[in-house]
């Protein structure tokens, strides 16, 4: 909640620093956060679809802005969606998906370490990042999108992707720890 | 009318059998009849149910743009022989991934998705289905089949029917063939015994009657009638056999009385 407080009060200031981020491949990225979150289960959830999906963005606020004007209608799996802005890598707690932007792949070790064995889906456009402990790294060709997944992450996590995602994705097996 | 020249045995047979063949076909033809409608409606609706699931394997792939993984999932259909082809079309409604079983086939499906239903010829049916993840409409799937399911199996039930037909016909011929009995043997014996009093003149037999239908009354009659005029030509010859000498004595009293 402090996070959310605090990178509303941050994200008109810091726009300089994701110049590189145009609009619509904001729009594509919260698209693509939307739909990975339709094919993971989480069965630590209590059963109350009242409760809702908590998204943490870490490093990109123009996309978690993105995501939360494309959500603010919708529901996943029949849950409400709630946009989290943070900072700090221990803000991602008690959230169910943590985007990593690239651009904060530095901090990527102390990221996955804050919510190492939580079931928390850890997805990130950075290179390398199912390799390195991460769960679901991607990419986009045109309107293709590649994937990472690092599954026996996933799993030990609690965490349940669908094989439908599993179907497209790269298997990645290291097995990294931060 | 060749029927009436028929004998009573040949005539039950004929009439048992056909009524029960007449009876075997209609219900046979009902039986065939409904199959050939509903059959359609089977293939309808199992094609439907593929194409769902057909599109339920490929909503990953339609939400994340991966065509190769959506050929893929169609590419299962090659398991199903009788699907000609096969199409999954985008939000937009224009195809996405397609499959199709021979790679001559150019119309294999429409140039745009279509709502929820089904279309047939008199060489395929095909549905459209339309895809939901999380509620939401991400495309549609289209499935053509070709009707040699439905050949195939419409050849099967004609046989089957053929074979209930001639089975149970033939059950019917050889039960007929006894069960007539009881009606034409009590008949065919009565038969027999008015032959034999009638060429032998012997009043003294009689007709042996098992139960009490109609026919048993015919024979309790016969037998009535047959003693009836044994009783007559009892008390006739027994008349004629005392006649003789009391005519002899009557014309006696009659001379008597007559004065000569």
């Amino acid at each position: 909640m402090l996070a959310c407080v605090l990178g509303a009060a941050l994200v008109s200031g810091d726009r300089c620093a994701l110049a590189d981020s145009t609009p619509d491949v904001n729009q594509a990225k919260a698209n693509m956060l939307w739909n990975i979150a339709k094919f993971v289960e989480w069965p630590a959830l209590p059963d109350d679809r009242s409760q809702p999906l908590v998204f943490t963005i870490l490093g990109e606020d123009d996309l978690a802005a993105d995501l939360a004007g494309l959500l603010s209608s919708r529901t996943v799996n029949g849950r409400p969606v709630f946009v989290r802005f943070a900072r700090r890598p221990q803000d991602a707690r008690g959230s169910q998906i943590l985007y990593l932007a690239a651009s904060e792949s530095g901090q990527m070790g102390s990221v996955l370490a804050a919510v190492d064995s939580t079931a928390v889906l850890t997805v990130s456009d950075a290179p390398g990042f199912a390799e390195h402990g991460g769960m679901v790294g991607f990419a986009t060709e045109g309107t293709r999108v590649r994937f990472e997944v690092n599954r026996a992450r996933a799993e030990k996590s609690g965490l349940r992707l669908s094989a439908k995602l599993l179907s497209l994705a790269h298997l990645v097996d290291a097995a990294g720890t931060p | 009318m060749p029927f009436f020249t028929l004998k009573l045995r040949h005539k039950l047979t004929l009439i048992t059998m056909l009524t029960s063949v007449g009876a075997l076909v209609l219900a046979c033809a009902a039986f065939l009849g409904y199959e050939l409608v509903t059959f359609k409606r089977t293939l309808t609706r199992d094609l439907a149910i593929l194409g769902d699931v057909i599109g339920d394997n490929s909503t990953a792939a339609l939400t994340f743009g991966d065509n190769e993984a959506a050929k893929g999932v169609l590419g299962s259909l090659r398991a199903q022989h009788h699907v000609l082809s096969a199409c999954v079309y985008g939000p937009d409604g224009r195809p996405f991934a397609s499959y199709r079983r021979d790679p001559g086939d150019d119309l294999a499906w429409p140039e745009r998705a279509k709502l929820d239903g089904f279309e047939s010829s008199h060489q395929w049916v095909s549905v459209f289905r339309p895809i939901t993840l999380d509620h939401d409409n991400i495309g549609t799937v289209y499935i053509r089949s070709d009707l040699g399911e439905m050949e195939a199996r419409e050849k099967r039930y004609a046989w089957i029917v053929g074979l209930v037909l001639l089975v149970s016909s033939l059950v019917a011929f050889l039960l007929s063939t006894r069960l007539q009995n009881v009606i034409s043997g009590p008949l065919l014996h009565l038969a027999a015994v008015t032959r034999e009093v009638s060429e032998s003149r012997d009043y003294s037999r009689r007709a042996i009657s098992i139960g009490h239908d109609e026919i048993g009354e015919v024979i309790d009659g016969f037998n009535e009638m047959l003693s009836e005029i044994q009783t007559r030509d009892a008390s006739f010859a027994a008349t004629r056999r005392s006649s003789k000498p009391r005519s002899r004595s009557a014309r006696r009293s009659w001379s008597r009385l007559t004065p000569s």
